[in-house]
């Protein structure tokens, strides 16, 4: 696979303004809720985004298709920055940047048939002459494992693993590049999410796709990513090749993330196990944002905030610990 | 004599749609200091069998046979003055949603003060402490001061333990955990099971708890039994079902979960969906969709059957060793 970038983002940054009063509303602060990400993804290849709820990996998601504005930084799309792009110039992009989200059934319009789901985005984007779009309809139903017969049916009447193919199908119409894969199967039942998982390894394979997987399950991320960020109250706090993560993993967070994972142990206390829960992205600790949970907090960490710093083999943590090796 | 023995238990619910057998002959066994999981895809009835066992059933559900042996009472048998002693008092619940099981406007410290006080005669005042020794169990910071708050000062975790506090507040000698860790974070998860773990070995409190998680099952539990469309597929020492399952459903099961096999490695599925229980299904409920299904399995229902100590399983070909 030539692996070049396709996605390079800088500097990200999504503020939410918090108000208060409802007639004369006063700005009382932000939700820090993407706070200077950077990361690239190649295409082919799958980036995998876990942390825990709240932490900003859905609003990453969304900014970084333009879903949301962001506040500030750059996203580049085959070099190109996307933010300084007006929504005219922006249209041919969209078609290349899709997005599947959890819930299969509240993603979908209940009053249309699935073959209006997915061929919307065709008619939408006027890419496709009408006597087309049924043969279109039924290329893409097969390809996400769906049998085409069943086009005139409504979601109601697909089960919930059907449903996710619809999404996938819809995501799949404009033809694109890269996906943002926002918990796609975390509402699936267990025997569902396999198929699911080894459907969107498939279409990879065979369209080249680039995905952002976004997960709280690290055993799922590990088995799809080929590199993995994990992020902490809007920080990425580190990067890795997927073996290289999961092998060393060096931020004390992530490795409380994997010391707490269930794995198929048997009846054994897990490791460290942190204490506490994810302070508010409102107003987040000084210093290093996770100093309060760490075990391994010294003093300089409760004043200075550790940067994401690149180490060997594309391993790139960011944690005072790390930083006299870098 | 077993702390809990469930015998034949079918748990219906008529709707217009038809019946949902949502529990469909389910049998199980629990001994005194022991944790059962309950593990399976969502709708295969766990949920309904535990409330089967707490007699919440509403209707149109309806508990049509079975016997639900708790110290070798038949629990369905018990009057409502009974029954309500029983629950909440020799048998905790903590329900799958924490938000929706925690009252918003009253102070948690009052909630768990009245769980106990339908148990216990005695002043409010003790009742009081009584709640702040509970949260003290469940690892709650400050416990005095914090009764005082209401739930949505709370985190997720926090409010999980609340539940748990509440569920054991009256000692009980069973707790039952529907789903206790599935709407939480993976570090807070990890809390909430060394908690019920600390919680087991300090009180020889029995523990039944419910998931869809292999992998939470596979850390807390001793004994493991896996649902299906209502009926109990295989049961028994959950160690040995996990590293050498027997029956083709636990085999699917297992081998669809990621990290196992190797990283990497493509995901063994499970064709086809898990079964709507309207529906009848004839022979063994898992055919339409097990990979070694033979022509009889569709009008041939197994009977469940022992394997090895303490092992069983309900499949007519395949016991341990054999695939
Ligand atoms: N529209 C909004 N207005 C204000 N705050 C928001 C908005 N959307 C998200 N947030 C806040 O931003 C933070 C990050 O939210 P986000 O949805 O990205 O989290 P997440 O990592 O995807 O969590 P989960 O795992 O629960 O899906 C949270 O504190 C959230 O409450
Ligand atoms: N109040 C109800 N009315 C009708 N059907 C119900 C009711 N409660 C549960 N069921 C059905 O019973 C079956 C088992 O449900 P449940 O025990 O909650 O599953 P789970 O194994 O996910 O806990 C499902 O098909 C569900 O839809
Ligand atoms: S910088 Fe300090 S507080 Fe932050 S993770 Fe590293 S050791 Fe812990
Ligand atoms: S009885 Fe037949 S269909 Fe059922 S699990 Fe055994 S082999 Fe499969
Ligand atoms: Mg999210
Ligand atoms: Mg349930």
């Amino acid at each position: 696979m030539s692996a070049y970038k396709l996605i390079e983002v800088r500097d990200l940054v999504k503020y939410f303004p918090v108000t208060s009063g409802v007639i004369r509303a006063r700005k009382i602060g932000d939700v820090q809720a993407v706070d200077g990400v950077s990361f690239d993804i190649a295409a082919g290849h799958t980036m995998g985004l876990v942390g825990e709820s709240g932490c900003g990996k859905s609003t990453l998601g969304r900014a970084l298709l333009r879903l949301i504005e962001p506040t500030s930084g750059s996203i580049r799309y085959q070099g190109q920055d996307i933010l300084r792009l007006s929504g005219r110039q922006m249209r041919p992009l969209r078609r290349k940047m899709q997005i599947i989200f959890q819930d299969p059934f509240a993603s979908l319009n209940p009053r249309m048939t699935a073959a209006r789901i997915i061929s919307e985005p065709l008619e939408v984007h006027n890419i496709i002459s009408v006597a087309e779009r049924n043969l279109e309809i039924e290329r893409l139903m097969s390809m996400v494992g769906l049998d085409p017969s069943h086009a005139g049916r409504y979601p109601h009447e697909f089960s919930s693993g059907q449903r996710q193919r619809i999404g996938i199908a819809r995501a799949l119409a404009l033809q694109p590049s890269f996906i943002v894969a926002d918990e796609p199967i975390s509402a699936l039942d267990v025997s569902i999410q396999a198929q699911i998982l080894n459907l969107l390894v498939d279409l990879q394979m065979e369209l080249g796709l680039a995905y952002l997987f976004i997960s709280h399950d690290l055993n799922v991320v590990r088995y799809i990513s080929h590199e993995v960020a994990v992020m902490y109250l809007g920080r990425i706090v580190e990067r890795a090749p997927v073996e290289s993560l999961f092998a060393k993993p060096r931020h004390p967070y992530t490795q409380a993330l994997l010391a707490a994972a269930p794995g198929f142990g048997k009846d054994q206390r897990q490791g460290p196990v942190l204490e506490g829960d994810l302070p508010s992205p409102m107003n987040p600790p000084t210093g290093c944002r996770f100093h309060p949970r760490c075990p391994c907090a010294m003093g300089v960490c409760r004043h200075h905030d550790p940067l994401l710093e690149e180490m060997a083999n594309g391993h790139a943590v960011a944690c005072h610990l790390w930083s006299a090796y870098v | 004599m077993s702390l809990l023995h469930i015998k034949g238990l079918r748990t219906h619910f008529q709707t217009e749609a038809g019946i949902i057998r949502a529990v469909d002959g389910v049998d199980l066994e629990l001994e005194s200091g022991r944790t059962l999981g309950i593990v399976g895809e969502s709708g295969c009835g766990k949920s309904v069998t535990m409330l089967s066992v707490m007699r919440l059933i509403q209707p149109p559900g309806e508990i049509v046979a079975g016997r639900i042996l708790f110290e070798g009472r038949d629990l369905l048998a018990l009057n409502r003055e009974e029954m309500r002693q029983v629950r909440g008092g020799d048998i905790g619940m903590v329900f799958q949603d924490p938000m929706t099981s925690l009252n918003p406007v009253l102070s948690v410290g009052e909630q768990i003060a009245e769980a106990i006080e339908v148990h216990k005669r005695m002043s409010r005042k003790r009742a009081w402490s009584m709640a702040i020794e509970a949260m003290e169990r469940v690892s709650i910071p400050d416990a005095a001061d914090r009764a005082k708050d209401y739930p949505h000062q709370f985190s997720g975790g926090m409010r999980q333990r609340i539940m748990i506090a509440m569920a054991i507040a009256c000692k009980p000698r069973l707790l039952i955990a529907d789903e206790p860790t599935t709407a939480l974070d993976m570090t807070v998860q990890a809390q909430i099971l060394n908690l019920l773990r600390d919680l087991q070995a300090e009180n020889k409190m029995s523990i039944i708890v419910i998931t869809h998680d292999l992998r939470v099952a596979a850390q807390l539990c001793h004994d493991l039994a896996v649902f299906y469309a209502g009926r109990v597929l295989e049961r028994g020492n959950a160690e040995q079902i996990l590293s050498n399952p027997g029956h083709p459903y636990t085999i699917a099961l297992r081998n669809s979960i990621p990290g196992l096999p190797c990283p990497g490695e493509r995901l063994q599925t499970i064709g086809g969906n898990p079964p709507n229980l309207i529906d009848e299904i004839s022979g063994c409920v898992f055919h339409p969709r097990c990979s070694t299904a033979r022509s009889s399995c569709s009008n041939l229902s197994p009977v469940e059957r022992s394997v090895s100590d303490g092992r069983s399983l309900a499949c007519s070909y395949h016991a341990l060793g054999e695939m």
